[in-house]
This record gives structure tokens, sequence and C-alpha cells, in this order.
């Protein structure tokens, strides 16, 4: 569609009246595609085309300009006549390779009177062009084609001509003689008015507006011979004698079953001309009903539309015909198209001005001026809007969904949280979980109360750790990184100091959760809070020290005589040689040489008395217990040489029979002193009645399996019953009148937590046996992922042996 | 003490320290020193004649012990005056060991002063009791030579009998009584009818005649 010329140029309409025998009603349908109809002109099988002029023009391809001349009955000021006239030229232009030169002379009889203008435009263009003639002549006709044919024939015989235009005249060709060709199309009255009516059934009149001019005629002769078509289906009248105030004024008051039909005005009743789309426009400003037309102008001056002829196509079908001619095709086998159907054509603003059902348009049609619907306009917007939208919703459902189900899950989340909230609340168990990529740890309250934290502070995995007690942070730590790092399972006891100043005892169980790639992501686990177990140990601990410590102190008691006699011996002995030297120094002359013998035993004397001493007081004292690398022979000679006065007193022998390879344990001294000591004072006790020559005790060091050394205290007693065997390591159970009966119950405690056991049994022949038994290791300590040994042993001594 | 030579006192101590300690101590006091580790050791080792002595015992020692040693002494009639030295308190023994005639009983340590005080006396006794010993043991070897008749003569003499008396009394003469009577009196070797009386004292009384 072109827009040209609707608002600065006149509006050619062109036609030239005729008998229309070629048109009836039936070709007047409106059809699509009209290229492919060609009508056949019955005088085409005349035409021939000279073999000379084909190649004249063969020859204008070889380099010469192809010179085209075109001739026009109208002005080219007439937006009709310069649409044609640019089609056909562009189309030419384009299929030839060399130069084109156009020329081209306007007649525009359509405004001037004819009889004047005709000679002298036919003496110019003659003239003009005899010494320069056209290779192609192009006829733009829009009403008769008879003064271009006189030209053609009597000045150009050998030229071809191509006609192109609007007519409805029946073109002769022996007018133009045998090189002619050519697309012309006619004006379909019969097709607007069938659209008059099937857009407007209601309408029952249609006033015909029309000029005076004969062309206006043309036209409207052909409107009264199709409206014969219509029969009486509705009443058609002519308005063609009206000045155009009179169109305007009388227009203004149709009534609604009335339409207008606008075909040309050229000129009004009063000899005023117009250019006929101008007047068109002035009839549809002012009419009361809807205007339609036949020509392309009318629709872009807001009438309702109709079946129009279309210049652009009619410039554009014309070129092809010249292009075929001017590259060689044979004028007399290209016989001359007239094309009779017209396009249905509408102003849409028009259309919806008067209401009109858009649904009641002909396939095919054309609409103009549309403003496009949102829809139309914006359709892949609104469908990429709406998928959009729709694709959002569907996310927003999904993530509804997914957010529900999230809901659901944290719900259960929660609720298993609660639960086990309320479980570690309940148990005060620690919880946590530390995100290995982020670094954030999560407590839960207990933990939070056993760390010393409140429950808003900010936890991270440093904070947790400044906690360790000092003496075990290095240890826990790597316990911790490695766990971590490796993701094995851990376990470890450790003290915590908090900033209070108050020490905790703490178990901490964990693992490392594992990515796909197993890599560590996390390590979690529990912390339990032992301290009051731990105090509670430690409380009976202290007791149970205390009770050892009692003990050996009330047997130091039993031992104070054999005790005093031991440090009685060397005090003696000092006390004698110093005497004595007193003795040997008056002595005339003094005896230095005895005096210095003295000196020296004095000095050894001194010494073994503090030796007893001390050992009676590495006994009777109150340590903490102190575990080492420890010589059992070594201990037992010890002890032995403490109650050395007691057995000889009841003439009780000791012997010692040490197995080289095993009689180092790890222990504690005092302790193992004072199992030691109280068994001896047993065996002692069991031999005192009997026979002198029975009286021996052997003790024995052996090994007992790679891990343990056997102590066994052999006597030549008169053993004891067999139920007693046991009974003997109760609490308060004493064969003994001025017994505690609570040596041997001591003694096992002190054992087991040695890690052995301690047991009696008696000899095949004679007498007991006490036997126990001692680790030879390092106790291990706590070690990721075995169970770890307490930090501090756990003993029952009261009540259960 | 003026014996030409020193009283021997024999030490038993199983405690080696002591047992030397308490050898010099004596030593120093200018006495003869046996010392022994045990009672056993001691016994093995005796019998000692050679002048007065005596016992310086630990009572308690592995084997025999003091008491043991002295119950064996006894038994075996060595009467050396024994002196224990004893540890602290030791008061039942100390008891029994006085009871069987121990001379003293030192608590250690020993005060030297106590000790050889202790150890003259012993020693003391010790010469006098081989003196009166070795005395009677002549008076009876004189007795020992008496007849029955004679003997029995000497006891009644003693009584305070008359000869007369003592004629009745064995139905015999005065005079022959007057014959026993002086001949009790040259074998004894007694001036006076006092000296006979504090002879037969010693020896005891013979109311039987000794067979």
């Amino acid at each position: 569609m072109t827009y040209d010329g609707y608002k600065g140029y006149h509006e050619a309409s062109i036609g030239v009246a005729t008998d229309g025998d070629a048109l009836r009603p039936g070709y007047a349908r409106w059809i699509l595609l009209m290229r492919n109809r060609i009508v056949k002109v019955a005088v085409c099988a005349l035409c021939w085309i000279s073999l000379a002029t084909a190649t004249d023009l063969n020859a204008a391809d070889t380099g010469k300009a192809l010179r085209v001349l075109i001739l026009s009955d109208q002005s080219s000021v007439m937006p009709g006549v310069s649409t044609i006239q640019r089609n056909a030229e562009s189309v030419i232009r384009a299929a030839r390779q060399g130069r084109v030169e156009f020329n081209a002379e306007y007649l525009d009889i359509g405004r001037y009177p004819q009889e004047k203008l005709s000679p002298l435009f036919l003496n110019y263009v003659r003239e003009k062009y005899a010494s320069h003639p056209p290779d192609l002549i192009v006829a733009l006709c829009t009403a008769s084609f008879d003064l271009l044919a006189e030209i053609a024939k009597t000045d150009f015989p050998d030229v071809p001509i191509v006609l192109m235009g609007l007519t409805e005249q029946e073109v002769s060709l022996e007018k133009f003689g045998p090189n002619v060709t050519g697309f012309i199309q006619r004006a379909d009255m019969f097709g607007t008015m069938e659209l008059i009516l099937k857009l407007q059934p209601e309408v029952t009149r249609i006033v015909v507006i029309g000029g005076a001019a004969p062309f206006d005629q043309v036209y409207l002769n052909r409107v009264r011979e199709d409206a014969r078509s219509l029969g009486s289906r509705v009443a058609v009248e002519y308005w063609t004698d009206r000045s155009m105030a009179d169109l305007e004024k009388d227009v203004a008051s149709l009534d609604r079953k009335t339409a207008v039909f606008f075909t040309t005005i050229f000129r009004d009743s009063t000899g005023d001309t117009y250019v006929p789309v101008e007047a068109a426009q002035r009839i549809v400003e002012r009419a009361s009903v809807p205007v339609y037309g036949f020509f392309e102008g009318i629709v872009r001056v807001g009438a309702v539309g109709g079946s129009v002829i279309q210049f652009e196509t009619i410039g554009r079908k014309a070129g092809e015909v010249a292009v075929r001619v001017v590259q060689g095709g044979s004028v007399k086998s290209m016989p001359i198209e007239l094309h009779k159907d017209a396009v249905p054509v509408f102003n849409w603003v028009a259309l919806h001005r008067w209401g009109m059902d858009e649904n009641r348009l002909p396939p095919g049609s054309v609409m103009e001026f549309r403003t496009p619907s949102v829809w139309e306009k914006y359709r892949w917007f609104v469908l990429a809007g709406l998928a959009i939208v729709a694709i959002q919703t569907a996310l927003i459902i999904g993530l509804i969904i997914q957010r529900s189900r999230l809901r659901r899950t944290e719900m259960n989340l929660r609720e298993s949280r609660n639960v086990m909230e309320l479980a570690s609340g309940a148990g005060h168990l620690g919880l946590w979980v530390r995100d290995l990529r982020t670094g954030e740890v999560w407590v839960n309250h207990p933990l939070r109360s056993i760390l010393g934290f409140s429950e808003e502070e900010v936890f991270r995995i440093e904070d947790l750790y400044s906690r360790i007690h000092p003496g075990d942070r290095d240890r826990i730590l790597s316990v911790f990184e490695s766990g971590a790092k490796d993701g094995e399972l851990f376990e470890f006891e450790c003290r915590l100091s908090l900033p209070d100043g108050a020490e905790r005892w703490v178990l901490v169980k964990g693992n490392a959760v594992r990515d796909s790639e197993d890599r560590p992501i996390r390590t979690q686990g529990v912390v339990v809070d032992k301290t009051a177990i731990k105090q509670a140990e430690m409380k009976a601990d202290r007791q149970r020290e205390e009770i050892s410590h009692i003990q050996r102190i009330s047997t130091m008691g039993e031992l104070a005589a054999s005790l005093a006699h031991e440090l009685n011996q060397p005090l003696t002995a000092i006390l004698s040689n110093a005497q004595a030297a007193q003795r040997f120094l008056v002595a005339n002359p003094p005896d230095l040489k005895t005096v210095q013998e003295v000196l020296r035993d004095i000095i050894a004397d001194d010494i073994r008395a503090s030796e007893v001493i001390r050992r009676l007081r590495a006994l009777v004292r109150k340590d903490v217990r102190e575990y080492a690398d420890l010589d059992l022979a070594d201990i037992i000679r010890e002890v032995v040489q403490l109650i050395h006065s007691d057995a000889v007193l009841h003439n009780v022998s000791i012997s010692l029979l040490c197995s080289p390879a095993a009689h180092r344990v790890w222990g504690d001294k005092v302790q193992l002193s004072q199992v030691v000591l109280n068994l001896l004072l047993n065996a002692i006790d069991a031999l005192k009645e009997g026979p002198a020559t029975d009286r021996r005790i052997v003790v024995r060091i052996e090994p007992e399996g790679d891990s343990m050394v056997r102590v066994a205290v052999n006597d030549r007693g008169n053993g004891m019953p067999e139920d007693k065997l046991e009974k003997i390591f109760e609490p308060f159970y004493t064969t003994k009148s001025d017994g505690m009966g609570m040596g041997l119950t001591i003694s096992r405690s002190i054992i087991e937590a040695h890690g052995g056991s301690l047991w009696a049994e008696n000899n095949p022949d004679r007498g007991a046996t006490v036997n126990f038994t001692v680790r030879v290791d390092r106790r291990r300590n706590g070690r990721v992922g075995s169970k770890p040994a307490p930090l501090l042993e756990r003993s029952h001594y009261l009540g259960q042996p | 003490m003026d014996s030409p030579k020193p009283a021997t006192v024999f030490l038993i101590d199983d405690d080696d320290s002591v047992r030397r300690a308490l050898a010099r101590l004596i030593l120093s006091a200018g006495y003869q020193v046996r010392a022994f580790a045990s009672a056993r050791e001691f016994l093995d080792t005796g019998p000692y004649d050679d002048g007065p002595a005596c016992l310086v015992l630990d009572v308690r020692m592995p084997g025999l012990s003091g008491l043991d040693l002295q119950r064996e002494l006894e038994a075996a009639k060595v009467s050396h005056p024994i002196i224990f030295i004893t540890g602290y308190g030791d008061v039942p023994t100390s008891v029994k060991a006085m009871k069987s005639g121990a001379v003293d009983f030192i608590p250690k340590p020993v005060q030297d002063e106590d000790l050889l005080r202790s150890i003259e006396q012993a020693v003391t006794r010790a010469a006098r009791e081989t003196a009166e010993r070795d005395e009677i043991e002549t008076l009876q070897g004189r007795a020992d030579r008496l007849t029955p008749r004679e003997r029995e003569v000497m006891a009644l003499v003693a009584r305070g009998l008359l000869n007369k008396q003592i004629a009745f009394e064995l139905g015999t003469s005065e005079k022959t009584v007057k014959v026993h009577r002086a001949r009790v009196m040259q074998k004894m070797q007694v001036q006076s009818l006092a000296e006979l009386v504090r002879v037969t004292d010693k020896i005891g009384h013979p109311s039987e005649p000794v067979s």
C-alpha cells in the first residue's frame, strides 16, 4: 500500500467510459489472486512482431541505453498515475542489465479540454522524439488509448507498445498496429455494491454520487450497467447533476438505510473541477452514512471501502510485460492482459466508526488504517508475555508446592528437632554440627549451657576450642581436626575451662558426614557433661585414698613395735659407738684408729636409721596417686625390710624369687607397697602359731601373659576354708582380734585400679597363696575410635568386693 | 676387779652393727668380749670355763631367741649371769626373763653406764658364785671322805646335840661318839664346833647318808 498523494497530491482517477461488454457481474467476484487470470483478447492472434525490432532491442542490451518513452493521458500529479509509473519503472530497471533512459509526457485530459490540447500534445511529442525514437513505448492511460495509439501508429510504427492503466473502453488493437501488448485493469462496480449489501444488509437504497465530466460519466455508466444485476434487492439513486455544495448538504441528512457509492467527480454540475479523491473526501466527511468507492484512494480519505483497483499492481504487472518485451519476447505471442477483478479493501477506522461487523468482510479482504488491537500489534510480545506469565505461574506453583513441601519437611524437621531438643535437653545432652565448608557451627541449648554461652551468642568453632582446658587443648584439637579430615568416628574426654572459672568434664563423640565425592563436609556429634560423675568419682577416689591412707596408718600401728625396734637398732649402735669412742679417746694413749672405725659405723647407722624413717614415711604419707614405671622387686624388698623386725619376732623367714624377665610394672609405688605389706603381714599372721620349721614365706614375681606381672605370696600356714577364700576380701571381715578387716578389701581395690586382680587360693599341700597381677605397660589414654580409658580410674571399695 | 685375768663378756646379737658397737663399749671397759651373731653359734662354740663371765643377750633374735638360750643354759647348768638387752616396752618378755634369773634388763638404746655397771655386778656375782661353788665343792669333797657313822655324828653335832645325846641317838657309847667326833673334825679340817656348824650349813644337812 502506498500512501503517497494522500495528503500532498490529488488522486487521479482514470477511466474511460465503456459499454462494458466484457464485464459480466459473475466475473466481478472478489478474487484473491489476479495474476493468474489472463484474459485473452481475441485480436491478439493477429499480432506479430518483426524480427528486426527484436534485434534492435537485443542490440540495446549490448551497451546502448534502452530508451523508454512513457506517454500518459493524465497528469503526473495524479497519485494514481505516479504510482503506476513508478512501479512499472522500477520493475523494468530491476530486470535490465544496462542503462535505461526514461522519458515521460503527460496530457492531463481529465481536467483540461481534450479537443484543444490533444493536437498540440501530439505535435510536441512527434517533434521531440522524431530524431530520438524510443525503443519502447509505455502507454499509461486512465481513459482512452485512442490518442496514444495514434502517436504510436503514425510516428513510431516499429516501436513495441506496452499498454498499462485503467480503462472501461474496449481496446482496439487495430489503432495500435500489431506491436502492442500490456496490462489493463477494469473497475469493479458490481463488487463494490455487493460489498455494501453484505456489510449493511439493512440498506435499501444506494445513492451513487458522480460528476458531470465525460470521464465521470464513463464510470457512472458502468455503475448503472452493474446495478441492473442487483435487480430489486436495492434501490439505486444517482446524484450526478448536483453542485458540490448541494452534495455536501444532502449527504449529511441521509437515513441509516441508505449507503453512498462515490464514483468520481472530475467536474461538478457547476463546472468546478476536482481531483476525484479530494471530492470524495468532502463527501465522506459530511455524509451521515457510510461511503463506498471503487478506487484505492477513496479508502484513504475515510470511505468504508469497496472492491477497489490498485495502481501499484497495475504498474508492476505492466512493468513485467514490458520486461518480457525488452528481453526479446515475441509481442505477437503476448496478448493484452485484461484484468477485471478488484481487491476488497476497507478502512478499518471507518468500519469501526459505523459499527460494522468485521466478520462480514469477504475472505481475502485488505484492511487499511487498522489500529491493530493490542493483541495484533503486540501478539508476540503478548504471547511471550503470556508464556512468561505461564512459566512464572508454573514456577510459582512449583515454588509454592516446593515451599509447602519444604514447610512440611521443615515442620517435620522442627518436630524431630523439638523431640531431639526435648530428649537432649532432658538428658542434658549437647549436640553440635559443624559445617566444614562455611565453618559455621550449630549447637543446641544444652551444649550452649555446658559451654557457658548465652542463647544469642554467635558461635564459631574457635569459640568452642577456646573453652577447652589449656592442658587438654592441643590433644583435643588434633583429634578434632584429624576427625574432620579423615571423617572417622572420634571419642574423647576432656576438661573445659569456662570464663567464670568453672571446670567441666565432658565426653565428646562425633563423626564426619561425607558428600558424594567422599569429602567430609561436616562433623557432628554429642557432648555429655560428665562433671557430676567426675566429681563423684573424684570424691569417691579421695575417699578411697582417705580410707586407704587410714588403713596404712592402722597397719603402721600394728607394726609400731616392730618399727620401733627397726629404728632402735641403729640408734642403739650409734649411742654405744659414740660412748665407746669417748672411752677410747680418754684412754692413754687414745685409740684413734678404733675411734675412726667407730665414726664410720656411726655414719652408716645413721643412714640406716633415716632409711627406716624414709620407708615409714613413704607408707604413711598421704599422696596423690602417681603412676610410674616401677620395679616390683624393689618395692617388695623395701616392705620386707620394713617388717623385718616383725618377721624376726615371729621367727618367720621371707624369701623373694624374682623372674628377671618380669618385675617392672606401671603403677603407684605407695599403693603397691601397701598391698605387699598387707599380704606379708597376713602371711606372718598365718604362720606365727605354727611350728617354727614351717614359718616360711615365699614371694614369687612371675610374668602373667604378655601384659601382666603376677606376684604370689605363699605361706606354709594352715590355709583357709574354701568358702572363706572370697570372703576375706569383704570389708570388715577379719580373723584377727585387732584387725580392722579392711586390708584385703583395700588391697583388691588398689590392684583393680591398676588393671589387675587379687585373689587367694589354698596350696595343694599346705598353707595358702595370695596372688595379684599388675599391668606391665602404661595404660592407654583416650584414643580416636577406641574405647577411651577413663582419665581417673574408678574403683568400688565399699559394699561390693 | 683385781682379778689377774679380766672377766669375759659373751655378747650375742644378730644385728651386726649393734653387736659391733656394744662389743667396742664393753671392750673399752676392760672386759674380754666374745661376740656371737646367734645363740646357736654361742652354744655350738662353748663350753666356756675360763674365769668369771657374763652374757649380754638380745632378747629378739632370729632362730633361738634370748629367752630360748636362757632356758637351754639353765638346763645345761651353765650359770653365767645374763644381762638382757631389749627393745622398747617389751615388758612381758622382761618379766619372764627376770623370773628366770636374769641379772639385768637394759632397754635399747643402751646407756654405757647402765650396761657396764650391770656387767660389773654380773661379773662380781659370777666371781663370788664361783668362789662359793669352789668352797662347797672342797667341803663336800671332805665330807665325802667321812664314813656314814661319821656323817651321822657330824650332822647331829651340827644340830647342837651333846655327845651323850648323840650316843643315845645312835645307840652307842659316849666314848665312841667322842672318837667319831674327833675324826670328823680332823677330816673336815675344822677347829671348832662353830666352824663345823658353818661348813655343814654350806654343804647342807644331810639327814641321811649320802650314798
